[in-house]
């Protein structure tokens, strides 16, 4: 079997050894190896790390459970609550955006969420705790991401939510759980040994555990430093800590706690329309905008009239894909955004259904797609734009331009359109008690006493019960 | 509020007993910081001051400092109001997130992963079992926690990234498909195999690394590869293993020499596994993980220079690296570049001596330590027994005390004696441009100065475990029966000796897992 790819050609190896191939040396020295790693591994079983980490692991023996997100028919262990809620958050790619470039939110809410279930009752965290814990997660997302330039760019090496996100879930729990300084330091470069995805998996079925492994690892992290393990106390300061992951860095220290000034007062996120990467944001907003100048709202795109669309945006590679094969790849396909909306007028949620993605029409459209990539449109979020030219077969030529779509920290969603997004989201796991429920405790965070209420909602219980704990004037 | 057992079919679980004391909930070990906090809030002002006090001049410290003392306080209108907003988007996302394909795998995944039948074995605790990816991390801390595991060469420690894995995922499968002997030690070849290829990617992993710490790249992979194996997973569910795994590889070194590089090897193991087992499920990721993408970067994020090259396809004969090139085996716990230092110390340590008739550190003025650059392992005066285990210097001068270096010598007892203090107060350390930090080419030398002025010089090129010189049988029994057996009776530590002698005859791999 040839195969075209080094990949590929691994998986053929792996798949295809047997043992006939093994030799008689090959033989007697991986046995003498293994021999070796048992004697070591019984004999390591005596030390205090071992012992932290068994400590640990005896989690999941445990009733302690918290919520999987629209389901109350079973719980997961915190850990893997606070996995597969990550997951769902990323899994369309839908969730926030921040600059410098990451899903700061997806990496440290399930774990809070996860962690607050499992503490004893007596110990509840109030809506405030909350809010401080969340926050600290996001900041020191943002800070993280300041301390090297290339992190100001869409990124091509290691997918931020997998570096900072981690961080940002150690240093989010390690809040809630109240750790002292050593053992939040403890927390940070523990994390770090769990830090960093590479963004080949990005557009592919995989990407959405980068932010389901960053809360869950941060959350253990913080766990273990809990019990008492440390890591490299300079895990910040070095090269060859966080710095391993990026080419330039130059780490800085925050602002002193006399007053102190978060990244999220000056620079807000962008939340996202329809569930796709960031940039196909500003290719729907344009294209949405030349449509109305070939036809009414409610008509059909006239296609065969089309030669040739162009669409203008910067040279981000794994956005870049002319024919989309899954829904994975259609979320991070320029082409597909342009063409979609070009056929439909907007891009919703259904646009990424198997149907929608195979049609003919689409197909056709996506033949006469280009990109183009003009020098002075930077791989940037800040500064990105986007613009479209359409040509009809008559010579005639359609042009819009985008550079900041609805949602983008420079034209956030109105309270009603964000609501309105949540509603969609939500009523199709939730009841609309449930919906309405978390509508109002979020609003309201800061006074609610108990945030139990919350994972309550989301399990997707429906009780009055439930609503009477929230305790609000 | 009540917990609902995840396996509501299954009878009521245990709670373990560790040691003698009772857990009421595993989770005690967190509760007490929230009552620490309560306390803290109290005394706010005494808080402020203990913090600024405690400080210390670092980026970390300052983060640390800050996720600790911020306050609700801090908070400003606009934050508030900004993530909240975030919240709510959030979990609206995360909701409609839960009804698409991919959450649906890895939710099968985690609640076929936590079933309370725990099945995989703990390394010396007989009677307790974990989940398999728990068990295999645990192991693979155990294999890692004191530096005593083997080397190959380009560098990594490529069994304690396999083994776990494969020992967890034996228990795992039903007693109708149990792999045999055979299958378990092809498995942990392919781990092995897959780690040594990945490094020849790469002119930067043939020396001793700086940026990422080798077992949780290559062994992330490694773990993934041999655990596919073991599962019989088809051609392609190999290919998404060794992508997913990519995602879960890759630590920085400096948590080398700290108490956190165990951690290392327990996740490649356990992370490896994992992958192997997101992949079973159907889990896809990048088909070209391994391949060089310009703009899109794969495995090659972890590496400066990379070079990917195609595995030779097995027909009939497949050269396995470990045939050309063995591992090294540890004869002390520590760094392996300690080994070399410690067999020179300890040869001038005879010649001083025949010289004097007897070893009188008096007589030293200087001990000059020869040696390639290596920042992590270059510490002066370590404070912990994992910086110890991470220092030339205290290695040389233990072995030139002691003669040797043993399981004791990383002790509280053994680390601060006076006598050690004195003799690391006289050592100098050189780097020869000679000397590469490369665990094939590297040596080690010690020189003792003497007040009288001469000279005494002990030098090392092949210490005994190398590849070049492997540890005999008799040696390597002998280290596995001293350790064994501080968890492990007599018996037992005779039979494990005899079922991997026979590993390729034994009818259910699972046994040995049972065995520890």
């Amino acid at each position: 079997m040839w195969a075209k790819t080094v990949t590929e050609n691994f998986a053929n190896v792996i798949h295809g050894l047997n043992a006939s191939h093994l030799t008689d040396l090959v033989i007697q020295r991986s046995k003498r190896m293994i021999l070796d790693t048992l004697g070591v591994g019984l004999l390591g079983t005596s030390t205090d790390v071992f012992h932290k980490v068994t400590q640990y692991s005896k989690i999941y023996h445990s009733d302690a459970s918290s919520t999987v997100w629209g389901h109350s028919d079973f719980r997961l262990p915190p850990l893997y609550a606070a996995f597969v809620n990550g997951i769902a958050v990323h899994s369309m790619d839908f969730d926030d955006t921040w600059h410098p470039a990451t899903h700061p939110s997806g990496a440290v809410l399930p774990a809070l969420f996860a962690l607050s279930e499992v503490l004893p009752q007596k110990q509840k965290f109030s809506g405030l705790d909350m809010l401080l814990a969340f926050n600290v997660g996001i900041e020191v997302q943002g800070r993280l991401m300041h301390f090297s330039n290339e992190a100001s760019n869409v990124p091509k090496r290691f997918h931020p939510p997998t570096v900072v996100g981690t961080m940002g879930s150690a240093a989010a729990t390690a809040k809630l759980l109240a750790l002292d300084q050593f053992k939040c330091k403890a927390a940070l470069a523990v994390a770090a040994s769990y830090a960093g995805a590479p963004m080949a998996n990005a557009a592919t079925q995989t990407k959405p555990l980068h932010i389901g492994n960053a809360a869950r690892h941060g959350l253990e992290a913080a766990c273990l430093a809990s019990l008492g393990l440390q890591g490299n106390k300079q895990i910040l300061d070095m090269e060859s800590g966080l710095g391993a992951f990026y080419t330039d860095y130059t780490p800085r220290f925050l602002p002193t706690l006399q007053s102190y000034s978060w990244l999220l007062d000056q620079q807000d996120v962008a939340i996202k329309r329809f569930p796709a990467h960031l940039g196909t944001h500003w290719v729907a907003d344009a294209v949405s905008s030349l449509r109305k100048h070939l036809v009414e709202s409610d008509e059909p795109v006239p296609i065969s009239r089309i030669k040739k669309i162009v669409v203008k945006v910067p040279d981000v590679r794994y956005v870049n894909r002319p024919f989309p094969n899954s829904e994975h790849e259609a979320r991070h396909s320029f082409q597909f955004a342009a063409c979609t909306a070009l056929l439909d007028g907007s891009i919703s949620v259904q646009s990424f259904s198997e149907q929608n993605i195979s049609r003919p029409e689409l197909k056709e459209l996506l033949s006469k797609t280009k990109l183009e990539h003009p020098a002075d449109n930077k791989p940037s979020f800040e500064n990105l734009y986007c613009e479209v030219n359409v040509t009809l077969q008559d010579g005639e030529v359609f042009c819009e331009h985008c550079d900041t779509f609805y949602g983008h920290w420079r034209k956030p969603l109105s309270t009603d359109d964000l609501k309105k997004k949540f509603h969609s989201n939500a009523s199709s796991v939730l009841s609309v008690e449930a919906t309405e429920g978390i509508i109002e405790t979020v609003e309201n965070l800061e006074k609610v006493e108990d945030c139990s209420v919350l994972s309550a909602f989301l399990k997707g219980t429906q009780s009055t019960k439930v609503l009477s704990k929230m305790c609000l004037p | 509020m009540k917990h609902i057992s995840l396996m509501h079919e299954l009878p009521a679980m245990k709670i373990l007993q560790l040691s003698g004391s009772k857990l009421s909930s595993p989770y005690h070990f967190l509760r007490s910081q929230k009552v620490l906090a309560a306390s803290r809030q109290v005394h706010k002002i005494s808080a402020q001051v203990l913090e600024s006090s405690a400080a210390e001049e670092t980026v970390t410290s300052s983060f640390a400092s800050f996720i600790h003392g911020v306050r609700p306080e801090h908070l400003s209108e606009v934050v508030r109001h900004r993530s909240k907003r975030m919240i709510l988007d959030s979990i609206g996302v995360g909701l409609v997130g839960s009804t698409t394909r991919v959450f649906n795998i890895a939710l099968r995944y985690c609640q076929q992963l936590y079933a309370s039948n725990a099945v995989s074995s703990v390394y010396g605790r007989k009677g307790l079992k974990l989940s398999p990816a728990l068990a295999a991390f645990a192991n693979g801390v155990a294999a890692h926690s004191m530096d005593f595991d083997d080397t190959w060469h380009p560098a990594t420690h490529p069994s304690g990234a396999v083994l776990p894995a494969l020992l967890a995922a034996s228990q795992m499968l039903p007693p109708s498909s149990k792999p045999n002997g055979l299958d378990f030690l092809l498995a942990f070849n392919v781990g092995i195999e897959v780690q040594g290829r990945l490094m020849r990617f790469s002119t930067e992993a043939h020396n001793i690394p700086k940026r990422f710490h080798p077992p949780s790249v290559v062994g992330t992979m490694g773990s993934a590869a041999a655990t596919a194996k073991l599962l019989s997973l088809n051609v392609t569910q190999c290919a998404h293993a060794l992508a997913i795994a990519a995602s879960l590889a890759g630590a920085p070194m400096a948590n080398a020499a700290t108490q956190a590089k165990p951690l290392h090897i327990g996740n490649a193991t356990r992370l490896g596994l994992e992958a192997a087992l997101l992949a079973a499920r159907g889990m896809e990721a990048s088909p070209l993980i391994l391949d060089d993408i310009p703009g899109c970067s794969g495995f090659s994020a972890f590496y400066g220079d990379y070079q990917p090259k195609l595995l030779p396809l097995p027909a009939n004969s497949h050269e396995f690296l470990l045939e050309k090139q063995d591992v090294a085996f540890k004869r002390f716990p520590a760094h392996l570049g300690m080994h070399w230092i410690v067999d020179a110390a300890a040869s001038v340590r005879n010649l001083l001596i025949n010289y004097s008739g007897s070893f009188s550190p008096s007589l030293i003025r200087a001990i000059l330590l020869r040696i390639p650059v290596s920042k992590y392992i270059n510490r002066p005066f370590p404070e912990s027994e994992h910086q110890a285990r991470h220092s030339f210097q205290f290695n040389a001068c233990t072995a030139l005390l002691d003669g040797e270096v043993g399981l004791n010598s990383f002790t509280d007892g053994c680390l601060h004696r006076q006598e050690l203090t004195e003799l690391l107060d006289k050592v100098l350390v050189e780097h020869p441009e000679d000397n590469v930090a490369n665990f094939d080419k590297m040596y080690g030398e010690v020189a003792l100065v003497l007040e009288n002025g001469d000279v005494l010089t002990g030098r090392c090129d092949t210490f005994y475990g190398h590849w070049r010189k492997p540890l005999s049988r008799e040696s390597l029994l002998k280290k596995f029966q001293s350790n064994a057996s501080h968890v492990l009776p007599e018996d037992k530590v005779n039979s494990i000796i005899t079922t991997v002698d026979n590993l390729e005859n034994l009818p259910d791999s699972s046994q040995l897992a049972s065995s520890l």
